[in-house]
């Protein structure tokens, strides 16, 4: 009996094991080429003239092609913009990973849908009948929440959503007493704040209620440092985190320390921070 | 009497001795500084030509004409306080050069202080990204040249044997500087006149200072590790699209290594070519600080191998297949 018993114990402990490498098998295959999606806020979309805020944007740069999921249209819509032409896909052949990515299935039947015309300032393209077209998203300016610039931007969010702290940095910054204030000015139309501000944001979201504050100002791009809050703050460009204590600047995060901000935060606040990897 | 006034009438003597010497070694220390930076400015007449067309300083000249008559000219007035030709003459040109330099540094530390500084970036996101600041470069040029300028006045006028000599020399030493400057963009001289080379290392390729200094690893992290074909090129190049269309080709078919394109890319340019050109490859902005001291002509390339310069070619690897002889 116990012979049987510790058999059919093992049996099912074998069964258990093989079964996430079967199920890991049969997971669906992604595209060769249209695969790796990520989610892009350089573009908004309007549908028949309206703007369509809730449409999510992905691109994928080595497949240059755009995909847009969005209630405005039956099914997703790709883009392809190296020749320049628009397909349908069934909603089931579109894949979301654990990451926010988003993958078409190898068995994906894209099902054209017309020609994508171009101009300077975005794009258009019809889908049954109805006119997608993308224009450049505003830029966020003045001053923002951290909240606020997560909301606006799915790329930054997906950033943010990847980037890992430093587990150290975060608990040195958790434990400051004083009045510490975290004054950041970016550009939305920037490369360069779209790359790295969002560590920054995961950074207030990691540090949840401690006393730390966030601010952010958003900056125009022509007569940046001309805007009074810029020009106050002496900024000759952006992202420019500032670093207050107890109302008074206590240094700025360097250019080359935007790779782990919370890290650079600690060293401004004169305290030493473990080396994380991103 | 006579025995009392000796000392004075010695006195007398050594004073023209010391100021002629003394003439000498400034005329000898502004004449070397200006020979030297004109021949700095020699390997890239492109560059100099840049910066005058800049300052507003060319007329009706094509830039690199207007770079070459200025090269000529301060070589010439170099070469000619080397030669201790301090004559009223090229002390005034000396003069009105140093006046000059002190004018053009003079009038960016007072701009920089009085918040009128250039964005130095193509996108607008990096400050003025400089090495020193406005103020620095006027004091260095005010310690530098002006105690030399000063100096050479005394002891006039230099020289006076062999002057027709020492004339020709100088023009010859003059005309020498002009010529390389004018076969310099044909020369193999790229190694001399920009901070990219073999053996160099990525990461230490940056610009500004302090907190607003940016390296081209924090701008194109992926040069850092692998092998990475690199390309800095002017985006507003008619020829670039093609070139663009066929770097997409080679990065959809995995050919190794991947591509790397640097270029200075205001915005509404970079979202023109997403729907243009819509680059497959990684394509970066990067603060012409920082990138025009890597060419002196575009397109330039160059070969990355965890994150050190292995080859650098003038203009495109032939086929972008890296198998042409770099030089």
């Amino acid at each position: 009996m116990t012979t049987r018993r510790t058999l059919a114990a093992a049996a099912l402990l074998a069964l258990l094991t093989a079964l996430p490498i079967r199920l890991a098998a049969q997971a669906p295959v992604a595209d060769a080429l249209f695969k790796d999606f990520t989610p892009w806020s350089e573009w908004s979309l309007s549908v028949d003239g309206r703007s369509a805020p809730k449409a999510r944007i992905y691109y994928a740069k080595l497949a240059q092609a755009l995909l847009i999921r969005s209630a405005e249209f039956p099914s997703p819509v790709l883009v392809d913009l190296s020749g320049r032409t628009v397909a349908t896909v069934d909603l089931m052949k579109v894949a979301e990973r654990g990451d926010g990515a988003v993958d078409l299935l190898a068995d994906a039947v894209l099902a054209p849908a017309g020609r994508l015309s171009v101009g300077k300032e975005g794009a258009a393209f019809e889908v049954g009948g109805r006119r997608g077209e993308l224009r450049a998203t505003p830029h966020l300016l003045g001053a923002r929440s951290g909240a606020e610039m997560l909301a606006h931007d799915a790329y930054y969010r997906f950033l943010a959503d990847r980037f890992q702290p430093d587990p150290g940095a975060l608990e040195r910054l958790r434990a400051e007493a004083r009045d510490v204030r975290v004054l950041t000015f970016f550009g939305s139309w920037c490369p360069h704040c779209r790359d790295h501000v969002p560590f920054l944001l995961k950074t207030e979201q990691a540090l949840g209620r401690a006393r730390v504050r966030f601010d952010f100002y958003g900056l125009p791009r022509a007569g940046m440092t001309a805007e009074p809050e810029a020009a106050k703050w002496g900024i000759t460009g952006v992202p420019t985190s500032i670093l207050v204590v107890d109302g008074r600047e206590v240094g700025r995060i360097p250019n080359d320390g935007w790779s782990h901000p919370e890290q650079s935060l600690v060293r401004l606040l004169g305290g030493a921070a473990a080396p994380a990897s991103k | 009497m006579a025995t009392a006034s000796l000392p004075e009438t010695r006195a007398e003597q050594a004073r023209p001795r010391a100021a002629a010497w003394l003439g000498l070694a400034g005329g000898l220390a502004l004449g070397l500084v200006l020979l030297a930076a004109a021949l700095a400015k020699a390997l890239d007449p492109r560059a100099f030509g840049e910066e005058l067309a800049a300052l507003g300083l060319t007329g009706p000249l094509p830039p690199f004409v207007a770079a070459l008559g200025a090269l000529a000219l301060e070589a010439l007035i170099g070469a000619l306080l080397v030669a201790n030709l301090r004559r009223l003459p090229v002390l005034a040109a000396a003069s009105a050069l140093v006046a000059f330099f002190l004018f053009v540094t003079g009038r960016d530390a007072w701009r920089a202080a009085h918040g009128q500084v250039d964005a130095a970036s193509a996108c607008g996101c990096f400050g003025n990204l400089v090495d020193r600041t406005p103020a620095e470069a006027f004091h260095q040029d005010l310690l530098m040249l002006v105690p030399a300028l000063a100096l050479a006045w005394l002891g006039r006028p230099g020289a006076t044997r062999r002057v027709r000599a020492r004339a020709a020399a100088a023009l010859a030493a003059a005309l020498a500087v002009t010529g390389l400057a004018a076969a310099a963009p044909d020369l193999p001289l790229d190694g001399w006149a920009t901070r990219l080379d073999r053996g160099v290392e990525v990461a230490s390729l940056c610009a500004g200072r302090d907190a607003e200094r940016v390296c081209l690893t924090g701008i194109a992290p992926e040069l850092a590790t692998g092998r990475r074909l690199v390309l800095l090129v002017d985006i507003s190049d008619p020829g670039f699209e093609a070139l663009a269309r066929d770097l997409n080709a080679r990065q959809r078919a995995g050919t190794e290594p991947p591509v790397t394109v640097l270029a200075e890319i205001p915005p509404e340019r970079g979202q023109e070519l997403f729907w243009t050109v819509a680059p497959a490859f990684e394509l970066h902005d990067v603060p012409r600080a920082l990138l025009r001291p890597l060419y002196r002509t575009l397109p330039r390339s160059f070969l990355v191998e965890t994150g050190r310069v292995t080859a650098t070619w003038s203009g495109l690897p032939g086929d972008l297949a890296v198998a042409r002889e770099p030089r």
